[in-house]
């Protein structure tokens, strides 16, 4: 059996039926609307900037908005920092706090004092105070003949 | 290759109307060269010269993605592809190395390729021949013949390289030269691969020669 094949023309014949159809109406549309989302959602800072302060109205506006965001954020934050949150309490604030504790101590130590102190003596020394050391007489003695009872009176 | 022109077939792109445009759009009096819109393009982003860009090479891109796909959404998303590539980096594009259609078919196939990767599981079970939804008397036209059918089936049949090739030098009447730049290979294997698939063609269609005679 012999196989039949087409000849050279008879293919570029059949060839050239075969039309494709043209591209739609709408692709040159649909690839604009894609650059320009890209160009949009590319733009950076810096050009949101240029274009913010294009003009003095969006300067004024601009400024205006920051002050505001600035004020809303200083009085979110303030009752935040130093009420709600501990791990934001600054310096200042532990300042406080230690001083008040400090004075409250000391308040009651004196009182404490105050309650348990035994009466003094004339020199202003305790009587159930300790007597001094032998060290601590010999030094006494040592101040007394080179400084005079005046000076170490004085110190 | 004569190429025969239907008058019921308006809106189909026929290798004669691909020839008018070219002539226009690559030597014509009246419009601006592909360098100057080019330039225009590079070095101002002129949206006008992109869509004049745009309207020469619309037809051409999409009907050589549709005889390659058969595939409507494919074809017009991949020359959509093609067009962004083109506005984005409108600077690569060297006039020293290569014609600017040449440059662009370079991408259209890349992005079929590309469409055909990310795609390989659906188009896996069989594609769909679609047409775009504007021209149902386009559809009706080609759905009628049979023979254009079976032209179009052995087509789509053929070995991607053999297709691709065949496509280019048929329909789109680019130089085996630049057939090879924009698929990578020289120009005797493109010879061969247009030879071999013209070979599979005559067999292929043979049997709508027998039904005639």
């Amino acid at each position: 059996m012999t196989e039949k094949k087409l000849t050279d023309g008879q293919l570029d014949k059949l060839l050239s039926q075969n039309e494709a159809p043209q591209a739609p109406d709408t692709l040159q549309r649909d690839v604009l609307t894609r650059i320009t989302k890209e160009k949009m959602s590319r733009r950076d800072w810096r050009g949101y900037f240029s274009s913010l302060f294009s003009s003095r109205a969006s300067l004024a506006g601009f400024a205006l908005s920051a002050l505001l965001v600035v004020g809303i954020f200083t009085y979110i934050r303030q009752p935040i920092s130093t009420q709600n949150n501990p791990s934001t309490i600054n310096a200042d604030s532990i300042d406080l706090a230690l001083q008040e504790t400090i004075d409250k101590d000391i308040v009651l130590l004196e009182i404490s004092l105050a309650m348990n102190e035994p009466a003094a003596n004339k020199e202003g020394i305790a009587e159930d105070q300790p007597p001094p050391s032998k060290e601590a007489q010999d030094i006494e003695e040592f101040l007394d003949e080179i400084l005079g009872i005046e000076s170490r009176e004085y110190l | 290759m004569a190429a025969t022109v239907r008058e019921e077939g308006l809106p189909l792109v026929s290798n004669s109307a691909i020839q008018t445009k070219t002539a226009i759009g690559e030597g014509g009096d009246t419009a601006p060269s592909d360098l100057d819109l080019m330039n225009r393009l590079t070095n101002a982003q002129d949206r006008q010269a992109f869509i004049m860009l745009m309207t020469r090479y619309q037809d051409r891109l999409y009907a050589t993605a549709w005889r390659l796909s058969r595939n409507h959404e494919l074809s017009e998303d991949s020359v959509q592809e093609t067009f962004i590539t083109l506005w984005k980096k409108s600077k690569q594009w060297n006039p020293d190395k290569g014609k600017l259609s040449t440059w662009l078919y370079t991408i259209l196939l890349n992005e079929i390729k590309c469409f055909y990767r990310s795609n390989r599981l659906v188009l896996k079970n069989g594609y769909q021949e679609t047409y775009p939804d504007q021209e149902p008397n386009a559809i009706q036209i080609l759905q009628n013949s049979s023979e254009e059918r079976a032209v179009r089936d052995a087509i789509v049949s053929l070995p991607d390289k053999q297709k691709q090739a065949l496509i280019l030098f048929t329909y789109e009447d680019l130089p085996q030269k630049d057939i090879a730049r924009i698929m990578g290979l020289s120009s005797k294997a493109v010879e061969r691969l247009i030879s071999r698939a013209r070979e599979n063609l005559k067999n292929k269609l043979a049997h709508l020669q027998e039904g005639r005679t």
